[in-house]
């Protein structure tokens, strides 16, 4: 097989060592580490397994594990980061999953990581509230009682804003 | 009624007025927002609702929210939250109704800031430099703030740390907000001083500390990459989703001048004298 990387909706941004990618298809965030992201990278459709291991040698100047290429390949695809039908872990002949994770969790660290971008939560709580009680704690609950307005000829500080 | 003054405002929770919605219009960080609200509930509200907000002229707002005082069946008074027009949740007491509309206000402003990213954090000022600790509403951000000012940092903020376009820290300048009485009493006489002054000025990132609660723990902290880092940040950021490229860019160039670290902590008063000590 020859992996393709997906790169349409997404957004990169390039950090020393590191690319962090935003999926706006999906509203996720990954942290590709040096390997992931060249294995990203190079992976246009065209190169096969071990073409790609010699394309993040040649750019990292360094030797690379070929399973190390494999792993990124595996954690790029789950990540949604790689064209349906990329078929790498079936194709590459690569560790059973639980071999894998073992592997990841013995070299220390997935290459890639993932977090969900979260849609900003407003609001008081949408649950009816109970007999007898008002709906759990809201956001940044107001305890103790509200202040009392500061008396007049108070002034509030500058704070960014911008006057009408 | 429409409260266009602070005066207005003073006059209008002086007096037990008949049941009617007052309009309250402001500006806060560039964002301007409307509320229609019983002059019941306006009395409640405390003064600035987002911190630096000035009253505005009527004029097309960026989010309306309007506030409806229904009897129900049973005869209890409910309070209907409303946002542009979409019922959002319903509540029993003035207080709920209180903090819902102010947790609207603060929220909706961090969302729709177009020039700043706001991060869910608490912030101070240690040698020049930030130090953010990001973390969502009731994940002790105001404790652990509390106990790094009574240590000698600098008060920012209990509740965002607000990123401009050169990746340097605001002060989110408001007294911070703890559930515990005697922490709030500790809080106000820190800083209650200090809050009717000037906010202090913006400055750069210089740590990221992501950490969670786990009792007895003491800090021992692993060092983050940039990535790792910016991750933590943008898990809290408020904005990302609507405006996912400044976001990133905007904390990415924050973070390549600062350290991040990652780590459980125990009581936010060991925490803080930890975290000090190593900074």
């Amino acid at each position: 097989m020859k992996p393709l990387a997906r790169k349409s909706g997404i957004f990169a941004e390039n950090l020393p060592e590191e690319v962090v990618l935003y999926d706006k298809t999906h509203d996720k965030v990954h942290c590709l580490n040096k390997t992931a992201a060249a294995v990203w990278e190079n992976s246009d459709g065209s190169k096969t397994v071990d073409e790609l291991t010699r394309a993040v040698e040649a750019k990292s100047g360094a030797p690379t594990d070929r399973k190390l290429v494999l792993q990124a390949l595996e954690e790029l695809e789950e990540a949604g980061l790689l064209e349906a039908g990329s078929g790498i872990v079936s194709e590459a002949g690569l560790p059973s999953r639980r071999e894998a994770v073992g592997k990841m969790v013995m070299a220390g660290s997935a290459l890639v990581a993932t977090i969900v971008a979260a849609a900003p939560k407003a609001h008081a709580s949408s649950s009816d509230p109970p007999k007898g009680g008002d709906p759990p704690a809201l956001p940044n609950p107001h305890n103790p009682p509200p202040d009392p307005l500061p008396p007049v000829g108070y002034r509030p500080p500058s704070g960014g804003h911008k006057k009408p | 009624m429409l409260v266009a003054s602070r005066n207005q405002l003073v006059l209008s929770c002086s007096f037990k007025a008949a049941e009617r919605n007052s309009l309250l219009a402001f500006f806060a960080y560039g964002v301007k927002l409307e509320l229609r609200i019983p002059d019941a509930l306006l009395s409640q509200l405390a003064w600035p609702i987002v911190p630096g907000a000035e009253f505005a002229d009527e004029g097309r707002p960026d989010a309306v929210l309007t506030v409806q005082e229904r009897e129900s069946g049973e005869g209890e008074t409910r309070y209907e939250i409303v946002e542009n027009g979409t019922v959002l949740s319903a509540v029993r007491s003035l207080e709920a109704a209180t903090c819902a509309v102010e947790s609207w206000a603060q929220l909706t402003v961090a969302t729709l800031a177009k020039e700043l990213v706001f991060v869910h954090a608490g912030v101070v000022g240690w040698k020049d430099r930030a130090v953010v600790v990001p973390g969502r509403s009731l994940s002790g951000k105001s404790t652990l703030v509390l106990s790094l000012v009574e240590r000698g940092a600098r008060y920012y903020s209990d509740e965002y740390a607000i990123f401009d376009s050169e990746g340097r820290v605001h002060p989110y300048w408001r007294l911070p907000k703890l559930r515990v009485a005697s922490d709030q009493k500790v809080a106000t006489s820190l800083l209650g001083g200090a809050l009717s002054g000037a906010p202090p000025k913006p400055i750069p990132l210089g740590w990221v500390l992501i950490s969670r609660y786990e009792a007895d723990s003491r800090w021992h902290p692993r060092r983050l990459s940039y990535g790792g880092t910016l991750l933590g940040m943008l898990d809290n950021t408020v904005p990302l989703r609507c405006r996912p490229e400044q976001s990133v860019q905007v904390l990415a160039r924050a973070v390549k001048n600062a350290q991040g670290f990652e780590g459980m902590r125990g009581e936010a008063a060991d925490f803080a004298g930890q975290v000090l000590a190593s900074l």
